[in-house]
């Protein structure tokens, strides 16, 4: 278990004072973004650094996905949205955005901000998805995945890799990175339970 | 491809790893909000989200935040913030002052010589340990700092910009007295201002200072329906 993952988590909580921020970030409450990086910025930060390995592009990176938040909020449904969840999805698409983008590699772009990225995509998602307890079960279930299903999982979140492509990085024929994928996001939803409602 | 066929790969599509034929299908689902693959997209979603649980977790720089929070408020910063630029701006003033002392000319050395005065009686209040701070704000917003032996300090932000023979004033209202005047000042053209009343204060029997909009030169009894902050201590 990770102990600092676990304080991280502990942060990001609380529901009911996300739909509060929410609606401060509507109003355009310059203290409202304040609060906004307080709860959330360091894990942004996190995800950004771990995908781009880079300290000066993760911070150009998470401040334009604050802007972009700010910018967005109207969008943004407080009564139902869950704002943690979105902004951290909008942090991993600017950073695999940037990688792809270093990487001449611009053939597809699934992680476009209106397809992965877009507020309506996180409306009636589970307050509590990002509480300490969904973070022990996390951690705990990708702990208990063999090597290749890590590795794809690993591939696909922080490098952004669709299932074609960690064949070609891997080795390996597409049919069994797609039987990898699939088990390895099967597993984890049977060990985190009914708090992780998925469909795999 | 049917729903039953695809739902296999909701949770692969909300990882961003779906691609191909079945990526093609889903988006078509998708698009024409179909009322089995789009319940169960967004349920997969989830599992997505707490994978942000998973990075091992790295300390930002310090900096960054105040970079985050400078795009929606530049002027934004805490008590020392505005000590560095009082600071840095003194600075300034020094060294136009020597170059004035060296031109000899009096008068803009005196006139700089009162800013300078001004600027270290401000500082006197900001620093002053024994100051009572309060923050105030929608809209107009900012903060009051009253040392009870320099005075009083009002900084705020988004104030409008006045018509022409309008002027903002400040009061320091006593616990059942009236309103004391504490001077005019005009904000900066970004809405900004920083106003300093000096002298000692007994922050005890006093009950707020607020601010009036008033005829220029400012009024001996603050008019009632322009009041426009209040700031309670």
């Amino acid at each position: 278990m990770n102990l600092l993952g676990l304080l991280l988590a502990l942060e990001l909580s609380d529901g009911a004072n996300d739909s509060d921020l929410a609606r401060r970030l509507q109003r355009r409450e310059p203290q409202a973004m304040a609060d906004l990086y307080d709860r959330f910025g360091r894990l942004a930060y996190s995800i950004v650094y771990a995908i781009v390995r880079d300290t000066g592009v993760a911070e150009d990176l998470v401040q334009e996905t604050f802007l972009r938040i700010w910018n967005r909020a109207a969008g943004f449904d407080p009564d139902r949205g869950a704002l943690g969840p979105w902004l951290l999805a909008v942090a991993r698409n600017r950073a695999i955005d940037y990688i792809r983008s270093a990487r001449a590699r611009m053939d597809r772009n699934l992680f476009e901000l209106d397809e992965h990225g877009s507020a309506a995509h996180f409306v009636d998602m589970e307050r509590e998805v990002l509480n300490a307890d969904a973070g022990r079960r996390i951690q705990a279930a990708m702990a208990k995945l063999n090597e290749n299903q890590r590795k794809v999982i690993e591939l696909a979140y922080y490098e952004g890799l669709s299932q074609t492509e960690m064949a070609e990085r891997l080795g390996q024929p597409l049919g069994t990175v797609k039987t990898w994928v699939r088990t390895a996001l099967k597993q984890l939803k049977d060990q985190l339970g009914g708090g992780a409602v998925m469909t795999a | 491809m049917t729903c039953d066929e695809l739902k296999d790969d909701y949770a692969t599509y909300a990882l961003g790893a779906l691609d191909g034929e079945s990526l093609d299908e889903l988006r078509e689902h998708l698009a024409r909000q179909c009322e089995n693959c789009t319940p169960g997209v967004r349920q997969a979603r989830e599992l997505a989200a707490r994978m942000a649980l998973t990075v091992n977790p790295v300390e930002p720089p310090r900096r960054l935040r105040k970079r985050v929070i400078a795009l929606v408020n530049p002027h934004a910063g805490s008590r020392w913030n505005t000590v560095l630029v009082l600071v840095t701006a003194l600075s300034i003033f020094f060294t136009v002052h020597i170059w004035l002392r060296h031109r000899e000319s009096h008068r803009e050395f005196d006139a700089f010589l009162a800013k300078y005065n001004d600027m270290q009686e401000k500082l006197a209040v900001l620093e002053d340990p024994l100051a009572k701070e309060v923050t105030f704000g929608k809209g107009a917003r900012g903060r009051v700092v009253v040392s009870p032996t320099h005075g009083v300090a009002f900084s705020g932000q988004n104030l409008a910009a006045l018509p022409a023979g309008k002027t903002y004033e400040m009061w320091i209202i006593p616990k059942g007295g009236k309103p004391v005047p504490a001077g005019t000042f005009a904000p900066s053209p970004d809405g900004s201002a920083l106003h300093l009343r000096t002298g000692p204060v007994d922050i005890a029997s006093t009950a707020a200072v607020a601010v009036s909009i008033e005829r220029a030169g400012g009024v001996a009894s603050p008019t009632a329906d322009q009041i426009i902050i209040v700031v309670p201590l």
